[in-house]
């Protein structure tokens, strides 16, 4: 039901936004019509045959590394990108799967350092340090 | 001159210690390219542009070539261990790959890739060196509404692809194509669902999609097995262990083959290379396999004749530039520039105009192929050794490699977003019971099918009759109808067919 609210929602605007044909031309919107059609007469025939099951029963444990990675977006802007990956890590291996906070933090730090060693000392990828510019 | 006097003049040009020593280092930034997501071999063989004007130009199309087949078996590596494709091609080997890994064959897995490929790359260099130049001009019979004919085709076997119903595959190569319209369209112009985000004007890139609904939904879908979450998957530690068996060998020999031919001709098409032949090469096996049921579960074959004819395709996309001079992919075509740069126009006339250098880079694949097998069969060890780490210690390193390198395409933090927005929708999607690999094939293909067909309705002036004006086109076109109606038709008349699980 979600993919037909969105497919309809695409199809909708590309219908009002982008032409189907113009100047005897194919427009820019003849794609986005057709693709989106397809989804939307799929997803009605998924659920009128009775093919959509029970619905999806969500873990508890996959809801925590969801929170962890919406966390790493307000993290990478507030201490830049490895601190914000290693932070997220910790919480992560210590609060959804149990692990030894040492163990973790051990773990978080060593990667974040191998991660900054080789993507920017060597590769010179200029990764976002953040606001307050720690590493 | 003849074959072999032509074969004997680019190995005098190959097997040089200068050039010998380019194609080793070509092939370790390859692969250490392929393994890495995020930098593609377009990205770095335009970084390497520069290097390659101080080299002669026979040793700057040497490196070239060897970091772009480099970057097709290091893709194979993540997609195989970790199921990242570290390459649009390497996707497909993500199916079986992955888990046959599981299984505890990643070596095998490994090993097939490795030597498949090297079995294919002699094939296609063979191929080019025989029959190359003339069957290019075949290639030029494919116009854009012959491309769209056969992608339409291509589409049609896609819906075989994964563990969903043929109907869900439909929705998500629907979404695909619907994610591929996002950005610029470059017919008319348009910006279409941009919304004045300056980054969604390129539209979205391929790698941020693959990273996200196959790295990140993995991650998610690891969290929930909690019976191993903290344990590591099964890997043998015996080298003979790590070998594929006699009985993988067998089953992986036909495959290789047979994904060996298909991908050499494809790779010939302009806009063909890897990625198109490796899917091809999976829907024919499995197409022909005695059990379809097996595929997605860890087929032997589906890997076999998928990386074969990734590599084939790889090589043969080389024939389309040296021979006509129309690069067939992106990365081919910054090869070209480095030719261009060399003073070296590509076309009909270089066989002519520079035969030590046509082949040369023909001998240099022979050379090449060589290298990647040594270099990477004695590593199999080391990368399954990678298996070892713990899943909940494997999804936190997948989530580092996944952020970075979706950082490190674009240096902005809006691809890591988008990355993240796509895994959780990936996750979402896998349970709910939509398979994901048929909507990033079709985010692939889908660029190159809308600009075909545009193309092809503007030289058809507006009439869908010239698709089937074509007899090329018509041939496609009757093939699809073909696959789509004949199980409706033997089901109609009460014929009982066996079908793979996914084909309702």
């Amino acid at each position: 039901v979600s993919l037909i609210i969105a497919a309809g929602a695409a199809m909708i605007y590309s219908l009002l936004h982008y032409g189907l044909w113009s100047f005897g031309m194919p427009g820019s919107g003849l794609m986005p019509a057709i693709a989106s059609a397809m989804v939307i007469i799929a997803c009605i025939w998924t659920v009128l045959s009775g093919d959509v099951g029970e619905g999806p029963r969500f873990a508890a444990p996959a809801l925590g590394y969801c929170s962890g990675f919406v966390a790493i977006l307000p993290l990478t802007v507030a201490i830049g990108l490895l601190p914000a990956l290693a932070l997220v890590t910790v919480a992560v291996l210590r609060l959804v799967e149990g692990m030894a906070l040492p163990r973790a933090a051990l773990l978080a730090v060593s990667t974040a350092l191998g991660s900054w060693l080789l993507f920017d000392r060597i590769l010179m990828v200029p990764l976002p340090h953040g606001a307050l510019g720690i590493f | 001159m003849d074959l072999f006097g032509d074969l004997a003049l680019g190995f005098g040009q190959a097997v040089t210690p200068l050039n010998l020593l380019i194609a080793l280092a070509g092939c370790i930034v390859g692969t250490a390219v392929g393994v890495l997501p995020g930098l593609g071999p377009t990205a770095t063989i335009s970084l390497l542009l520069p290097i390659s004007v101080y080299l002669d130009k026979t040793s700057a199309i040497i490196l070239l070539s060897g970091i772009y087949y480099g970057a097709m078996y290091g893709g194979s590596i993540t997609s195989i261990l970790v199921k990242i494709p570290g390459e649009a091609a390497s996707v497909i080997t993500c199916i079986d790959g992955y888990q046959m890994a599981r299984r505890g064959r990643a070596g095998a897995a490994l090993t097939i890739a490795a030597l498949g490929s090297f079995f294919a790359g002699i094939v296609a260099t063979v191929g080019i060196a025989i029959i190359g130049p003339g069957v290019a001009q075949f290639a030029l019979a494919f116009g854009p509404i012959e491309k769209t004919s056969l992608l339409i085709l291509g589409f049609t076997l896609v819906l075989g692809i994964g563990e969903g119903s043929r109907v869900r595959s439909v929705a998500m190569i629907g979404l695909g194509l619907l994610l591929a319209t996002v950005g610029v369209d470059l017919v008319t112009g348009d910006e279409r669902f941009v919304f004045d985000v300056a980054p969604l004007r390129d539209g979205f890139n391929i790698a941020i999609l693959a990273m996200g609904l196959f790295g990140i939904s993995e991650v998610l879908m690891m969290a929930e097995d909690r019976d191993s979450a903290g344990k590591a998957v099964p890997t043998p530690t015996r080298l003979r262990e790590l070998l594929p068996n006699r009985s993988e060998i067998s089953q992986s020999a036909a495959p290789v083959m047979r994904g060996s031919v298909l991908g050499f001709f494809l790779g010939l098409l302009p806009g063909g290379g890897g990625m198109i032949a490796s899917f091809a090469s999976y829907m024919l096996e499995r197409r022909i396999s005695k059990t379809p049921d097996a595929f997605g579960k860890g087929a032997v074959a589906g890997v076999a004749g998928p990386e074969a004819a990734n590599n084939a395709g790889a090589q043969a996309s080389f024939v389309p530039l040296l021979c006509l001079g129309i690069p067939a992919n992106a990365t081919i075509g910054v090869i070209m520039g480095a030719l261009l740069m060399a003073g070296v126009t590509p076309g009909p006339r270089l066989i002519v105009d520079h035969p030590e250098m046509f082949w040369g880079v023909i001998a240099s694949m022979f050379v090449g192929n060589a290298i990647l097998v040594v270099l990477n069969v004695p590593l199999v060890g080391l990368f399954v050794s990678l298996l070892r780490v713990p899943r909940a210690v494997m999804a936190m390193l997948i989530l580092f490699f996944c952020v970075i390198g979706a950082y490190s395409l674009n240096n902005n933090m809006f691809d890591v977003a988008t990355m993240l927005v796509f895994g959780l929708a990936g996750y979402g999607l896998r349970k709910t019971g939509f398979d994901v690999a048929p909507l990033l094939l079709a985010f692939v293909l889908g660029r190159l099918f809308e600009e075909s067909l545009m193309q092809g309705l503007i030289i058809g002036h507006g009439e869908v009759g010239a698709f089937f004006a074509s007899p090329l086109s018509a041939f496609f076109l009757a093939i699809t109808v073909l696959i789509l109606g004949l199980p409706l038709v033997l089901r109609l008349r009460g014929t009982h067919v066996s079908l793979p699980k996914n084909t309702e």
